[in-house]
């Protein structure tokens, strides 16, 4: 609590996150930039006010980008104070039913991979196939205005299954955790991780026991929930001698490197075991740029790149990628103008507050198709998702790939 | 209420808000040290006419507006003093156009000052008026407030700009000030007259303002110095010498310190002072400038170093952008002030700022810009310390007697909204207070607009 009181002082309310936060560049409401949130959150932990629906709905409204903590003079800790007030509402308020529920099948790893299985099964019925898109748009709105929304497809075969045909030896051992979005839907990019690897001489395990990493569960305040899958994961991904834990999903890569050893700051048994995994932890483009990968032949393709904002903000991966890319592309690599900015995806943000994620991720869209680009590049499923849904309202052609499928393009070409 | 019900007819249910989590936000500024005080509600209007259906509404009713930009001020300007209303001017945010024939742009109050710099870039021009917000405050707010910022010494500040106003006076009427003339003599200096008005005469609707050509080449030099004399002598010297540099900016030790600190950039922790300098314009008169300056800052025992390329000069910079966020991050509260004095008075005024940080015992950075006399001494402390925020307040006393005793100012660039106006006797007198008092009563005669602020 006095750690928190500190931190709720060194806001000086410059306003200083107003020029950057994406959430304020559209709706320009102070309630909804660091500085109003801060204040609230501030205000309902020391009795000022009440913690009522319209508050957290209030502190619900943010990308968890980030980019308010990096521009902020006073080194305020954002994040901590969000997922405080989060946490803090949760406990007084309980949480919204529908995400009650949603935590309640995360919490089981079977039961949770079981429905998207199932989900690969029926999407079918609620979905229909986009001609010229990979993905498919919902037949009807089950939520507001989500009616046109573009969503990718369920596999039918996830990763772990697919995998399984794939294990071979080689001098280091890897264990690949490809998180829910990979491991369900953006199969193809689990296996581009798995072939680059490989390429480049390392023996690549996928455990049959796969779970959500928990960060859903945790950024809405369910820390029991968020707690009980990180130890599952863990668990899992420490029982066997791996040289590395390989991530290539920017939300994951962060928990497995940092939001466990937050996480289980009171629970010293788990505490040492998280800090084990994080040691082990690395992001693809942070593990190809340390060993020194193989160098692809040239793609002839015009690719620019995007910077997931925990990726870049919190593991401080960014030059990596773009090392990359550039080894695959040589002079046809081109920035666009803030390559760093929020797409607007923000995991389940996007679902329950579409129309702002919407507007958000058309400003994305725009930079993007600036630099005529014919391909978008990024390291994070979940901004796969995001840009494949805001280039296709902009009626652009342009494809989006995870950095690690054009390396392996790279790798295929003769 | 009725008097709120019928605002939201007025203006529809979307630009209106008054839950209380929705008011809670807009009770604060930028401001250290004051108390959050609600507001009955906030009101977003989108055009002139809603601000004249506003003040309307509030002269039926008798019931406070506060003007809004983006709440940046250091002033306590847009606290709601008294319950009444805020009108939050941000989504009045067009730039409306940009005219190269008179080399003038005319935008709304909401208009980011970075974003009109950003629009005219392209044709080579420049706003030059630069706080340290440009990318967060209003136009609205810098007009009101007449901020200055880094370029102030050899390009003034926002007064200097400003040819014309549109605003929506205390009475509720519409009225234009100035135009695209560069001469106007007609009347009173009514644009004057609004610029740092904080709010209290009108609301501010349309600004034109005047662009100047971007200067197409720049030399900046870093001086170390070994004592506070010297770095004196060095500024004063530089002006003597008919060099108007763009930027002459000073950090003293304390901030010298802390910025290293936090920055690892390599600066000297055991100098007294540093001096940032940046000359601008056409090249062969940078060249001429940059010799001078060098001259001086070496002739005065300073250690010159010079920026070769933008790189370097960006690494110069780093330390005059870190000092105020270094600062922040020693303590809870930065209390940030701008006394200012003559700028012969800068050693004088900050050997007296030495003093008063002993006397009281308090640890005071200054950086600021010393070029025009415009002092940023910043109080670190902890507003939760009972007993040690009695002693800042003291000392900010001090430090504003001594800058009125060499001859200066309460502020130089912040202005007086709540957090000065206990001093504003000691500068004006009791006449000059009651003439700010009839002229606000000629523009609002049932004070609605900030009440509370400047008097
Ligand atoms: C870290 C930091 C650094 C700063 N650096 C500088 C600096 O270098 N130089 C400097 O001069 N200032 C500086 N400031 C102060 C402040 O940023 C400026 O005064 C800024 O211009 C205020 O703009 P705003 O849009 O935030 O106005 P607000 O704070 O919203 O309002 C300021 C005043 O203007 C009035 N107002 C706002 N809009 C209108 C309108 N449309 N019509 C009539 N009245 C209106 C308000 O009632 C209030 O009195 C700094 C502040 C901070 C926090
Ligand atoms: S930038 Fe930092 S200190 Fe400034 S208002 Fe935002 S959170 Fe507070
Ligand atoms: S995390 Fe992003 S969206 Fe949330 S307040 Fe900060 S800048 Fe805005």
């Amino acid at each position: 609590m006095i750690e928190i009181q500190q931190e709720f002082l060194k806001c000086m309310r410059c306003g200083n996150c107003q020029a950057v936060c994406p959430i304020y560049k559209e709706t320009k409401m102070e309630a909804e930039v660091a500085r109003g949130k801060i204040q609230l959150i501030k205000g309902v932990t020391e009795g000022v006010l009440k913690p009522t629906e319209y508050l957290a709905e209030k502190i619900a409204t943010c990308l968890t980008c980030l980019a308010c903590q990096e521009n902020c003079p006073s080194g305020v800790n954002y994040e901590k104070i969000l997922l405080y007030g989060r946490d803090y509402l949760a406990k007084e308020n309980g949480l919204p039913p529908v995400k009650k529920a949603i935590f309640k099948v995360l919490r089981k790893p079977r039961l949770f991979n079981f429905g998207l299985k199932m989900a690969s099964r029926f999407q079918g019925l609620a979905m229909k196939k986009v001609k010229g898109r990979s993905g498919r748009k919902l037949r009807f709105g089950l939520l507001e205005d989500h009616e046109n929304r573009l969503l990718p497809e369920f596999s039918k075969e996830t990763l772990v299954e697919k995998a399984r045909s794939k294990q071979t030896s080689g001098k280091e051992k890897l264990l690949y955790f490809p998180g829910c979005m990979i491991n369900n839907v953006y199969v193809n990019v689990g296996e581009a991780v798995i072939d680059v690897l490989k390429h480049n001489g390392a023996q690549v395990v996928v455990p049959e026991k796969q779970s959500c990493c928990g960060t859903p569960a945790r950024v809405h305040g369910d820390i029991e929930s968020a707690k009980s899958l990180g130890r599952y994961v863990i668990d899992t991904y420490l029982a066997t001698d791996a040289d590395y834990v390989i991530t290539s999903c920017s939300t994951c890569g962060v928990t497995l490197r940092q939001g466990y050893v937050e996480l289980f700051t009171d629970e010293p048994e788990y505490l040492e075991k998280a800090k084990k995994l994080a040691e082990k932890t690395r992001d693809i483009n942070e593990y190809l740029v340390e060993k020194g990968f193989i160098r692809p032949k040239k793609l002839n393709l015009k690719v620019t790149y995007h910077d997931p904002c925990h990726l870049n903000r919190k593991l401080k991966v960014n030059k990596q990628p773009r090392e990359i890319l550039k080894a695959v592309l040589g002079g046809n690599f081109r920035e666009m103008k803030k390559p760093a900015t929020c797409c607007g995806g923000a995991g389940s943000f996007s679902l329950t507050h579409y129309p702002l994620s919407k507007a958000i991720g058309r400003k994305k869209a725009l930079d993007i198709i600036e630099t005529g680009a014919e391909v978008v590049a990024t390291s994070c499923p979940g901004c796969m998702l995001q840009l494949n849904d805001a280039l296709a309202k902009q009626g652009s052609n342009i494809r989006v790939f995870h950095v690690a499928e054009l390396l392996a393009e790279g790798y295929k070409e003769k | 209420m009725e008097a709120l019900a019928k605002l939201e007819k007025i203006l529809g249910s979307a630009k209106i808000k008054t839950q209380t989590e929705e008011l809670f936000v807009y009770g604060y500024d930028a401001t250290a040290g004051l108390k959050n005080q609600m507001p009955l509600a906030v009101v977003f209007p989108e055009s002139t006419e809603e601000v004249v259906e506003i003040v309307k509404w509030a002269n039926e009713y008798k019931i406070p507006l506060y003007p809004r930009g983006s709440g940046t001020n250091l002033s306590g300007g847009t606290i709601p003093a008294a319950k009444g209303v805020v009108v939050e001017l941000n989504r009045l945010n067009k730039i409306l156009e940009i005219d190269l024939d008179n080399l003038t742009a005319t935008v709304e109050p909401g208009v980011i000052i970075n974003d009109l710099n950003e629009a005219v870039k392209p044709y080579g021009l420049i706003y030059p008026p630069d706080p340290g917000t440009v990318t967060t405050a209003t136009m609205g707010g810098s007009v009101a407030e007449c901020s200055g910022g880094l370029r102030g010494l050899k390009y003034g500040v926002t007064k200097h700009y400003i040819m014309g106003i549109e605003a929506v006076i205390g009475t509720g009427e519409l009225l234009k000030f100035g135009g695209k003339t560069v001469k106007n003599v007609t009347g009173y200096d009514l644009p004057a007259l609004m610029v740092g008005s904080e709010g209290t005469l009108g609301i501010i609707t349309k600004i034109i303002v005047k662009l100047i050509p971007a200067p197409v080449a720049k030399k900046s030099f870093l001086a170390v110095f070994n004592s506070i004399d010297d770095a004196g002598n060095a500024i004063a010297e530089i002006i003597k010498n008919r060099v108007i540099p763009a930027t002459l900016e000073i950090m003293d030790q304390t901030t010298i310190r802390t910025v290293e600190k936090f920055k690892n950039i390599g600066l000297p922790v055991n100098a007294q002072a540093i001096l940032l300098v940046e000359s601008d314009g056409y090249p062969e008169q940078v060249e001429m400038e940059a010799k001078i300056i060098r001259q001086v800052l070496e002739k005065n025992r300073g250690e010159v170093s010079e920026a070769k390329n933008d790189e370097e000069r960006e690494k110069l910079w780093e330390a005059r952008r870190a000092a105020l966020p270094a600062l922040a991050q020693v303590s809870p509260t930065t209390v940030l002030e701008d006394a200012t004095v003559p700028r012969s008075q800068v050693p004088a005024m900050l050997k007296k700022l030495k003093e008063i940080s002993e006397k009281y015992n308090l640890i005071i950075g200054t950086f600021g810009h010393a070029g025009d006399g415009n002092l940023h001494p910043t109080i670190l402390t902890d507003e939760t310390n009972r007993e040690e925020w009695q002693r800042v307040e003291k000392a900010v006393e001090e430090i504003f007697k001594a800058a009125l005793e060499l001859g200066g100012t309460l502020s130089g660039e912040h202005g007086i909204g709540m957090a000065k106006n206990r001093f504003l006797l000691w500068e004006m007198g009791e006449a000059g207070v009651n003439l700010l008092k009839r002229l606000k009563l000629a523009f609002d005669p049932n004070n609605i607009l900030n009440p509370g602020k400047m008097a």
